[in-house]
């Protein structure tokens, strides 16, 4: 079996006081694994330990107790960095500088030579969309498209593994749907990506597997789908058919035989994002285009898995 | 400090007298000896400083094996473990001298403690014999390589590249934050300066040299201090760290890297400021003040003594409070004793000298009255060059003959190439605090080459020919100008002076800015700035702290002087001998102990500033600003290395 990109064992981090007394344990004893090629979760409410586990994993903090290594090799050695791309909560890049200045800088810190410097900006600038505000200085930017950039710095050194902190925070629909994607894309490069976030929906979207913590404490660990599967209740779709009372009537019948209950039968509902992203897509095909009350938009479809 | 009361007081004493009375004003007041590359890198200083930092480092270890144990130690590699191990057992004749130095600094509180039987730390360790030193300089050596080893360990991974990336960033951050706009401050005082500086037309150098150095050395120093105690600091607090350290950065290559940006923005600055203080300067310059201050005098030094003055170092007191001069007077002291004399003895001497032919001679002297003498009339004084082949009875059995045989006397040229003698005048007058010359026959330097090894090559003695007056002078007021005199003023040479003076600015600014940048990768912004500062002015200050330390300072140390507030004691009054009053008096002891050792880690300021030398138009040693250079770097490396275990070991991120 191949070996874990990220492992941790008894990961422990508890906050001291200027006098050395506890303060505050942020995270006890984790146990956990992440696998190449995956995407993986860390949820949890505020303060339950996610972000610390990540500046644990970058060697921001220091472990009290207990280890962690990324790759191989421990969490202090800087040479682990080199296979790593990290997006922060904000985006704490230097406002001073343009989205150009932005990407030399960083892969300079990576020691890449200039023509590679060059290339992989220019690529990447155009991957997040950026293209036409590349000489703009950052302080300039909306948060979105600071968040942009932001990505942009984490794939300058081409990385193994990448770890985002609440990637989808402060972004619209459609900046969250367009991150959404690029993290797929992502895997599908064969990268490792560890995410943080406490939007539910967004981690049920594109996570393989979970870590849920909360105060400190791992609660629940694994796949998205095996911790979401409730084996007591099943849930049909059917298409080409009404629902009308006596197809209720013949379903609840079905049931009972099977020893079963019929909880709800209705139509299906889209996602909000969904739909908000339809109207904005219709709205860009057809310009010009008013909502007027009462007139009926888009067209309801049933909701199905993407 | 010091030069520049003696400026004042100069200025002072200028302004009160007759213009004509001042031919020229070239007094360069130095209380040390130009630095010499051979001092700073002689074995003595060398052990001396692997004495001072060891010291640090080998308690470092200590504190560190105390409080991390031996746990740390195992984790690394066998090969680290190996060197760190030896490394560590070859510190421990230091650690056991740090734990000697610190009982030995709380001495006085022992009981049965007696001040005049026991000597200060300071003392008894230069008593130490000379192996000792030597052993624990090589424990110091081996401390510090143990406390280096991290860093050298990392040296091979230190990439150009990232400290260059780090030092354009830093570079960028301060001019597009506006940080240049602080330099407009300089441009007004140079604008509207003409309207506030008075200035006599001979002092007209003097006085726009030394307003450019002082502005350019406040602003300058003040924004190193603030651009460095702030960047990391602001990189930290805005999480911009996070994206630094998150990558294959060494910790080192920050510290790095921001040190070159900021020393190559304010380097950029310096040039940029020299040039326009060099134009500003050298616009409109009034003959006097080109002829006192327009050059760079190479002086060539000799070594004062005295005779007939009841020491041999040290001339008649005259009761002036600032004891920089000794003072000779015109008569004998006793009846029968001889003449005050003051000898200088030149034992080293430029090749060049002989081969001009003539060599000017110049000296400075502050006249002492006892009688009110004549007004606007200087005093008279003897002077004698010999070199150590004269023969005073040889050269008058010579006179002598020739005057028997009716031959010519011998010409001044002669009396020098031959007989190794020189007397301009039977009295040369000079005026107070003014700079006289006399040109020397270079024929005299050519007879000094050769001769007795154990005299020095020229001695020039000096006798006061008033009998009412005095004549003081210190080591620096006579001096054989090594540059060529005849070209006069010199605004190229001048120019370079005033470069070599920005270097010793520059090298100030070096200083500060690694302090308060290594500071700040422990401390927040604000204290960082206020600690850099406060150990600049610290150093700034050291005589004072010497005199504190050595219990010259009147009212004592600081809780006998809290005592004397309290009490309402005068300062001079000797203390009762109550149990309180020893307990104070040894407590000040052990806090001057303390004061004594922290004296050490001070940066040494006062040599790196050469306005004096530039206003005076005296020519700076290449050898003394690369001495000082050298000792600025040795001073910085272990705070650089503070630095870089400050940052190493902290963790960046907070708990939020």
């Amino acid at each position: 079996m191949a070996e874990p990109v990220v492992e941790t064992q008894k990961l422990t981090k508890i906050f001291l006081d200027f006098w050395g007394r506890k303060k505050k344990v942020a995270l006890r004893a984790l146990d956990i694994k992440v696998n190449q090629g995956e995407i993986f979760g860390l949820l949890g409410p505020n303060g339950s330990g996610k972000t610390t586990t990540i500046k644990l994993l970058l060697g921001l903090l220091f472990p009290t107790e207990g280890r962690a290594t990324v790759m191989g090799k421990s969490t202090t050695d800087v040479r682990k960095n080199e296979l790593i791309g990290y997006l922060p909560e904000e985006s704490y890049l230097y406002r001073f500088l343009n989205a150009e200045e932005t990407l030399d800088f960083y892969g300079r810190l990576f020691d890449l030579p200039a023509s590679v410097r060059v290339r992989r900006s220019q690529e990447l600038i155009e991957r997040v969309g950026l293209g036409r505000d590349k000489k703009r200085q950052l302080r300039e930017y909306s948060k979105g498209m600071r968040q942009r950039i932001g990505l942009a710095q984490a794939l300058i050194n081409d990385p193994k593994l990448v770890i985002l902190d609440e990637p989808t925070s402060g972004l619209d629909p459609l900046g969250a749907r367009w991150m959404k994607d690029l993290i797929r894309d992502l895997r599908n490069e064969g990268k490792t990506v560890i995410m943080c976030s406490h939007r539910l929906e967004d981690v049920q979207d594109i996570c393989d597997r979970i870590a849920i913590l909360h105060e400190g404490d791992l609660q629940s660990y694994g796949h998205v789908s095996d911790l979401l599967k409730d084996t007591m209740r099943v849930e049909m779709r059917a298409s080409q058919v009404k629902l009308t009372p006596e197809l209720e009537k013949d379903l609840r019948e079905v049931l009972t035989r099977h020893g079963g209950t019929l909880d709800t039968v209705g139509n299906p509902t889209t996602t909000l994002e969904d739909y908000f992203l339809r109207i904005v897509e219709e709205s860009k095909a057809r310009p010009g285009r008013r909502f007027l009350p009462g007139e009926q938009t888009g067209k309801n479809e049933p909701a199905g898995k993407k | 400090m010091v030069p520049f009361m003696a400026t004042s007081m100069a200025t002072g004493l200028l302004d009160s007298m007759n213009p004509l009375l001042q031919p020229a004003f070239a007094v360069l007041s130095l209380e040390r000896d130009p630095l010499t590359i051979s001092r700073v890198l002689d074995w003595y200083a060398i052990r001396y400083y692997l004495l001072t930092v060891g010291s640090v480092t080998s308690l470092c270890l200590l504190l560190w094996f105390l409080f991390r144990g031996w746990k740390q130690v195992s984790r690394l590699s066998p090969g680290t473990k190996l060197a760190f191990t030896i490394l560590g057992l070859l510190s421990l004749p230091m650690v056991g001298l740090d734990i000697f130095s610190l009982a030995q600094f709380t001495q006085p509180l022992w009981p049965n403690y007696d001040p005049e039987k026991t000597a200060p730390a300071a003392i008894s360790a230069m008593m130490r014999p000379e192996w000792i030193n030597d052993v624990l300089a090589f424990s110091a050596l081996a401390s510090i390589l143990a406390v280096s080893l991290p860093f050298l360990l990392n040296l091979p991974r230190l990439s150009f590249r990232r400290i260059f990336a780090i030092a354009k960033l830093s570079f960028k951050e301060a001019i597009r934050k506006r940080v240049l706009y602080a330099f407009t401050g300089l441009l007004l005082i140079l604008l509207f300066g003409s309207w506030f500086i008075p200035s006599k037309s001979s002092d007209q150098i003097r006085t726009y040299v030394t307003v450019v150095f002082w502005a350019m050395t406040v602003i300058l120093l003040m924004v190193s201090a603030l651009l460095a105690a702030f960047g990391i600091p602001a990189d930290i607090k805005s999480q911009s760290l996070f994206l630094i350290v998150t990558k294959p950065v060494e910790r080192v290559e920050i510290l790095l890297g921001r040190l070159l940006g900021y020393m190559s923005l304010l380097t950029l600055i310096l040039i940029v400021l020299t040039g326009a203080g060099l134009l500003y300067i050298l616009r409109g310059v009034s003959p006097e003040a080109a002829e006192e201050s327009l050059k760079a005098r190479a002086p060539v030094y000799g070594i004062l003594h005295y005779e007939n003055t009841g020491s041999e170092r040290e001339g008649d007191n005259v009761g002036r409070e600032w004891a920089y001069r000794g003072y000779i007077s015109g008569s004998a002291a006793t009846p029968g004793s001889g003449q005050p004399k003051a000898i200088w003895d030149f034992t080293v001497l430029p090749s060049v000298l002989a081969g001009r032919p003539t060599v000017t001679a110049e000296f400075t002297f502050d006249i002492y009255r006892t009688t009110k003498g004549f007004e606007n009339q200087g005093v008279g004084i003897g002077m004698a060059f010999t070199t150590r082949n004269y023969d005073a009875e040889k050269l008058r059995l010579e006179r002598e003959s020739r005057d028997r045989e009716g031959k010519p006397a011998l010409t001044t040229d002669e009396l020098a190439e031959k007989f190794g003698y020189f007397q301009p005048a039977a009295s040369i007058t000079f005026y107070d605090f003014s700079t006289g010359s006399v040109e020397v026959p270079g024929k005299l330097f050519v007879n000094a080459q050769t001769g007795p090894e154990d005299k020095p090559p020229i001695i020039v003695t000096v006798t006061c020919k008033e009998i009412t007056q005095y004549v003081g002078m210190a080591r620096y007021d006579f001096y054989f100008r090594e540059d060529d005199t005849s070209r006069g003023a010199d605004a190229l040479r001048f120019s370079w002076n005033f470069a070599k003076a920005s270097m010793g600015l520059w090298l100030r600014i070096l200083l500060v800015t690694t302090l308060a940048l290594v500071l700040s990768t422990y401390l927040s912004g604000v204290v960082s700035l206020l600690v850099a500062l406060f150990v600049f002015m610290l150093g700034q200050f050291q005589e004072f702290l010497l005199a504190l330390v050595i219990g010259r300072v009147a009212g004592g140390g600081p809780l006998e002087n809290l005592s004397r507030l309290i009490t309402n004691e005068v300062a001079g009054k000797q203390l009762e001998n109550t149990a309180l009053n020893n307990v104070i008096m040894n407590t000040d002891r052990v806090l001057r102990e303390f004061l004594g050792g922290l004296m050490n880690f001070l940066p040494e300021v006062q040599s790196l500033s050469f306005t004096e030398y530039v206003s005076n138009g005296f020519n700076i040693g290449g050898a003394d600003l690369a001495a000082n250079a050298i000792r600025t770097v040795a001073y910085l490396l272990p705070w650089l290395l503070l630095g870089y275990h400050a940052l190493r070991e902290r963790e960046v991120a907070g708990p939020t």
